[in-house]
């Protein structure tokens, strides 16, 4: 599908990513890479290196022993999770700014976050077994294409509540298709592609609203991603006005094994997880 | 005199004059606002999960994390205030946000709403106002001096509940 013109120039003018986010994407992506080509590319930007090792120590992630160098980093968090951490520290241009077209009270970082812790706890309890640092990462990236489309909503927010509040949309994503003709996660896939991020991410940012019209072998990792971003807003760590205007996909069933009870730990989880992060990213307790 | 911010599973009360108390985005977490005017007293307690019975270590490390023990944990910040029976308090409840869920397992605004209802009820006090459920997620701020409890949500304004 392609996105409509306006939108379209604007994925192309935000700013490609860091070379050194790039380079790390690219090493990723190839199967034959080490660590050391990862450490070398870290190592080259001593301000990424200072936050990564900072993240590396949090409560969060911190598993036993001060964590001192970038190689020691990378071994401990996965290639994934690191290649994660970089694309979310080093694009401010995309997490760092307030969703004003959502009217969001915080940062897309903060709900990104927590939909990454989110997606990597239901990555535990999933039927088949995927990577639950892929799965944060995926959670981390999934609203890149809000950041893209916030400004074209602006002025719109009465518009568009009027509409969810009386049913004249279902989800949200009908009142941004209807009002831009594309949604966020259309958008999301173009920078997506554009940032040349793996084919397993770049389809969980697409169908993280429709999970079950992505590819059958990236399904669960999509599913992890759209539950992950639902778990979020109802921890209460939503972008603004499209908070709780979406709709569970209930053939999740497939994929999860889940009661009550576990949704209630899962979500005790997320809450204590989000709770060890978000002092050492920089997430205050939302003073004004 | 100042904003006293309630966190998620946190709770505060207050009788100083000029305070302020507000606890942000609710979504599917319950607030329990308790209002105290002959003491001049407020409280407001933040919800995330009806029952303590999952994680009762978590439950006594932060007892307002959970309806049943969050509710006695208040209360007794209450009495510190002076206030003593159920007779001198006003009951408000917000938040209980839903997901469109059709098999109601991510439902779990709800379920914190009949959670602190039912622990409410076990100290004879029932809800003179609520807002809750449906979904949009509330931002609450209740004044000591005048006991007033505002609501508000992203793009909607602010309304007295």
């Amino acid at each position: 599908m392609s996105l409509p013109e306006e939108i379209a120039q604007k994925v192309h003018s935000l700013p490609t990513l860091s070379s050194v986010a790039m380079r790390l994407v690219q090493i990723v992506n190839d199967e034959k890479h080490n660590v050391a080509d990862m450490v070398r590319v870290i190592s080259s930007d001593a301000i990424l290196t200072s936050k990564l090792l900072r993240l590396a120590n949090s409560a969060y992630f911190a598993r036993g022993g001060e964590v001192t160098s970038v190689q020691r980093a990378v071994t401990m968090l996965g290639d994934r999770l690191v290649m994660g951490i970089v694309l979310g520290i080093s694009n401010s241009e995309v997490y760092a700014k307030k969703l004003d077209g959502y009217a969001a009270e915080s940062a897309l970082w903060k709900h990104s976050i927590r939909t990454a812790i989110a997606a990597r706890e239901m990555a535990t309890v999933a039927k088949d077994k995927i990577s639950p640092d892929e799965a944060f990462t995926a959670g981390l990236l999934h609203d890149i294409g809000k950041a893209v489309i916030s400004e074209f909503l602006k002025g719109s927010t009465d518009k568009i509540l009027y509409k969810l509040d009386n049913k004249v949309e279902d989800e949200f994503l009908g009142a941004e298709q209807a009002l831009l003709g594309t949604t966020h996660p259309e958008v999301g896939f173009a920078l997506a592609n554009r940032w040349g991020l793996p084919e397993s991410l770049s389809e969980a940012i697409r169908f993280h609203h429709a999970p079950d019209d992505a590819e059958e072998k990236y399904r669960t990792l999509v599913y992890t991603t759209h539950l992950g971003d639902l778990l979020s807003m109802i921890g209460g760590t939503d972008t603004g006005i499209d908070a709780f205007a979406y709709r569970v996909n209930p053939n999740y069933i497939n994929y999860f094994t889940l009661t009550i009870k576990d949704v209630d730990r899962i979500l005790l989880n997320i809450q204590t997880e989000f709770d060890a992060v978000k002092d050492v990213i920089g997430l205050t307790e939302d003073e004004d | 005199m100042g904003t006293i911010y309630v966190g998620v599973g946190d709770f505060a009360a207050s009788n100083n004059p000029g305070d302020i108390i507000r606890t942000i985005g609710l979504g599917s977490c319950v607030g329990v606002i308790l209002l105290a005017p002959r003491q001049r007293a407020v409280g407001l307690l933040h919800i995330a999960l009806p029952d303590s019975s999952i994680n009762l270590k978590r439950a006594q490390d932060k007892p307002g994390t959970f309806a049943d023990t969050g509710i006695p944990a208040i209360l007794k910040e209450m009495k510190k205030l002076g206030v003593t029976s159920s007779r001198d308090l006003a009951v408000k409840l917000a938040g209980g946000a839903a997901i469109m869920d059709s098999n109601n397992i991510f439902n779990i605004g709800k379920r914190n709403i009949l959670a602190a209802r039912k622990i409410l009820w076990k100290y004879r006090l029932g809800a003179l106002n609520e807002e809750v459920g449906g979904n949009i997620s509330r931002t609450v701020t209740v004044d000591v001096d005048t006991g007033r409890v505002l609501l508000s949500s992203p793009a909607r304004g602010e309304w007295e509940l």
